[in-house]
């Protein structure tokens, strides 16, 4: 079955910046925003954009990332001839090899994309929050004539040594690229979505498995080398929200965004909606004396204390007499009676006990602030001060960053 | 084959339409902030593990057969069996008539035992608990009833049993002072009964499961299977309101959505819900997709549903992407869906006679 446009998304990484939070789970299965996972906005942006079969190569892990995407069904890629695939390591006659890094994981599935065809090969990543309608980043691709078309944004100069900066010229062609710069030529980042003419792309990833001291990675060996080779590369520029939620902060922060109507992350607009693999939960409830203050909450969750400025997810309950402040609650968590969280992201199904404190406000601290985390199923024993910036593992110990 | 085949009569019964029912029928009726009427009977089969389900509804009811899908829900989109949605001439109300009208589907059941329900009952049934109770006391055909005074059951059809030692000794169809269980209009027995059952009915003529079965008991062995859960029908807006608003009591939603039998709707895809710094909301259910940004206390908001700036929702029941404009007033009113609550309006109506807004109407 032919397909013009094939996605590879990229949700093998460990996510190791996000500490406690990714000890048992691959980053992209991480809740966001109460009814999300990371994942669910690359999956939706492809089956928004009519992108119909999406191969999602899993390494670290993939369990729970594996269960929750099933057949694809919540983002409409069951279809009988396409559909989502999840795509580990295998082994072949001539050995097995773990993926070496993000080319070397989509050549070791030359074989998945050769099946459909593909004209184009469009390559995601699994660790970003954004809505990106991909069939535009296409007509681009198609329009410049190119062999690799990067989708870029424009960031703060001083933030620019981050990313992979790239110079274009009046055209959109690309001319330079440098990654990670100590001096940024231009503020064009490059943020890791590109699409590629297949034929193409197969080449280049056939001589860089075959170069040893490549690292594999398409920022770091793919893109440089098709630039140094005099490939047609253009850019697409992308204006709209887009965040890495690769570290604890962003994570943090994106999820504070949804709160701010300014951030430009709307979820509960229409037009381009993010689905997800929903549970059969009841309305949220309220109670009597609960106060709920600029706040996201979701269903199957009980409020009866205070919860402001902050992200609760499915499944929550926050007892009478506890208050959460500036924080994250995935999903299942359990706040009980005159504990106070402020300032942090508790991971799924914690149980935090009675009168125990997590984190704090920044201006309440005198030095080195942070968010703090609890870790997925950790039950806090009542009466624990859990400092900022400190996080407690699935072993209940302390550990800092 | 082990197992139950459940028959739902989704079809408008003896009761009068009222404003919830004037564009639908009693099983699609929408309650507790993001279901219908019937996801409580289908989600009760769905955790006895019943998939075969035969739904008996009009033809024209497009939106019910919009709303059940392939049963997909509810895992009842299967090969073989499953969901099937049975349509019967307008103007039978008798369960015989009707299964006499689907008789081929009947008889091809190829499970050991049928269920009959109504399509309106809202309530969380062990029907597993129920079926393996039947089975054990042997009797011919098991009746669920229950003992509880507090519960809304008032329709055109109701009954009550006169049981002594677990069998039901006699049927009214008024409270009397024999009377010591209400029915509640779930019924089991076996396949062969059941095909045996229609067969006499059809010779005689009889069209009614109530009249020709329920009232012979001294011919069948009847048996009483108690429930004492939350249950309701509901065929007036003042039992509507009354029953929605028990949903705001932690006992009455413990019963009902009780985690071991959870209850399954059609997904929404919406968003969270979110709630602004100038809101204030107490002791009130709110669905996905909400935003808040006024003052909404006791009430009932379903997905979408959006308050704005300065507006007081109190004592309602706001429907689907119903939207409340700033600095409005509502209270005791229940709104339809896709209603819009002007800028600075104002609606108030009374506990005992809230006001019902229709679909897609402004105020």
């Amino acid at each position: 079955m032919k397909k013009e446009c094939l996605a590879m998304l990229l949700a093998g990484g460990q996510g190791s910046r996000l500490y406690v939070l990714t000890e048992n789970t691959a980053k992209p299965a991480v809740p966001f925003g109460g009814k999300f996972r990371i994942i669910d906005f690359p999956l939706s942006n492809c089956a928004n954009a009519g992108l119909d079969t999406v191969g999602v190569l899993t390494q670290y892990r993939p369990l729970e990332l594996n269960r929750y995407i099933g057949s694809g069904q919540p983002w409409e890629l069951d279809s009988s001839d396409g559909g989502v695939f999840i795509l580990p390591p295998y082994q072949t006659a001539s050995g097995a090899s773990w993926y070496k890094g993000t080319a070397n994981a989509i050549y070791q599935n030359i074989a998945f994309i050769d099946q459909y065809e593909p004209d184009y090969v469009a390559v995601l990543s699994g660790d970003h929050i954004y809505k990106m309608d991909y069939a535009e980043l296409l007509a681009r691709h198609k329009e410049a004539n190119a062999d690799c078309t990067v989708s870029v944004m424009e960031v703060p100069l001083s933030e620019a040594s981050r990313f992979g900066i790239l110079k274009a010229d009046a055209d959109g062609i690309i001319t330079e690229f440098a990654e990670k710069p100590k001096e940024p030529k231009s503020n064009l980042a490059s943020m890791g979505i590109y699409i590629f003419t297949w034929q193409t792309l197969r080449r280049y990833l056939i001589a860089d498995e075959n170069n040893a001291e490549s690292d594999h990675d398409f920022g770091k060996n793919i893109i440089p080398t098709m630039l140094a080779s005099g490939e047609r590369m253009a850019v697409y520029r992308f204006e709209g929200y887009w965040k890495d939620v690769g570290t604890l902060d962003s994570l943090w922060d994106a999820n504070m965004d949804l709160l701010a109507p300014e951030s430009g992350l709307n979820l509960l607009e229409k037009r381009w909606p993010i689905y997800a693999r929903a549970n059969s939960l009841p309305t949220a409830y309220l109670g009597k004396n609960a106060h709920v203050e600029h706040s996201i909450l979701s269903r199957g969750s009980t409020i009866e204390g205070a919860v402001l400025n902050s992200v609760v997810s499915e499944n929550c309950t926050v007892d009478e007499g506890a208050e959460v402040s500036y924080s994250v609650l995935m999903p299942g968590v359990h706040v009980a009676c005159g504990a106070r969280i402020s300032y942090a992201i508790i991971g799924e199904n914690a149980d935090i006990g009675e009168e125990s404190v997590v984190g704090a406000a920044p201006e309440e601290t005198k030095e080195d602030w942070g968010i703090s985390v609890v870790a997925p199923q950790l039950q806090v024993a009542p009466h624990y001060h859990l400092r900022p910036n400190r996080m407690l593992d699935t072993n209940a110990k302390e550990v800092a960053r | 084959m082990t197992g139950i085949q459940a028959m739902v009569f989704a079809y408008p019964g003896k009761d009068a339409p009222w404003e919830l029912t004037k564009h639908r029928t009693a099983g699609c009726v929408p309650f507790g902030g993001r279901y219908r009427v019937i996801d409580f009977l289908l989600s009760s089969l769905k955790s006895a593990q019943v998939c075969d389900v035969g739904i008996l509804l009009h033809g024209n009811d497009k939106s019910l057969i919009d709303h059940l899908g392939s049963g997909k829900v509810w895992d009842m989109s299967r090969k073989r069996g499953g969901m099937k949605l049975l349509p019967i001439s307008p103007g039978m109300h008798g369960w015989m008539e009707i299964l006499a009208e689907v008789a081929d589907y009947v008889r091809e059941i190829r499970r050991d035992y049928v269920l009959l329900a109504t399509a309106d009952l809202i309530s969380n049934l062990p029907l597993a608990d129920i079926l393996q109770s039947h089975i054990e006391s042997k009797a011919d055909i098991t009746a669920v009833c229950t003992k509880r005074t507090d519960l809304c059951l008032d329709t055109a059809e109701s009954a009550w049993f006169e049981v002594e030692n677990g069998k039901i000794k006699k049927t009214f169809f008024s409270e009397n002072e024999k009377s010591n269980a209400r029915d509640l209009g779930i019924y089991l027995l076996s396949r062969t009964l059941l095909l045996d059952l229609l067969d006499t009915c059809l010779s005689y003529g009889q069209a009614s499961f109530c009249e020709s079965v329920l009232c012979t008991a001294d011919t069948y062995d009847i048996r009483a299977y108690y429930f004492d859960g939350f249950a309701a029908r509901i065929h007036s807006m003042h039992d509507y309101y009354r029953c929605s608003m028990s949903l705001l009591d932690a006992v009455v939603r413990r019963d009902l959505f009780c985690p071991s039998r959870p209850i399954c709707a059609k997904e929404e895809d919406e968003g969270a819900s979110y709630f602004s710094p100038e809101s204030d909301c107490r002791g009130s259910l709110i669905a996905d997709g909400c935003r808040i940004e006024g003052v909404v206390e006791n009430s009932i908001l379903f997905p979408g549903v959006t308050v704005g700036v300065g507006a007081e929702v109190r004592n309602c029941i706001l429907m689907k992407n119903t939207h409340v404009g700033d600095g409005a007033t509502v209270s005791y009113t229940v709104s339809d869906k896709k209603v819009t609550f002007g800028k600075d309006s104002t609606l108030i109506g009374h506990e005992n006679y809230p006001i019902a807004v229709a679909k897609g109407s402004t105020v």
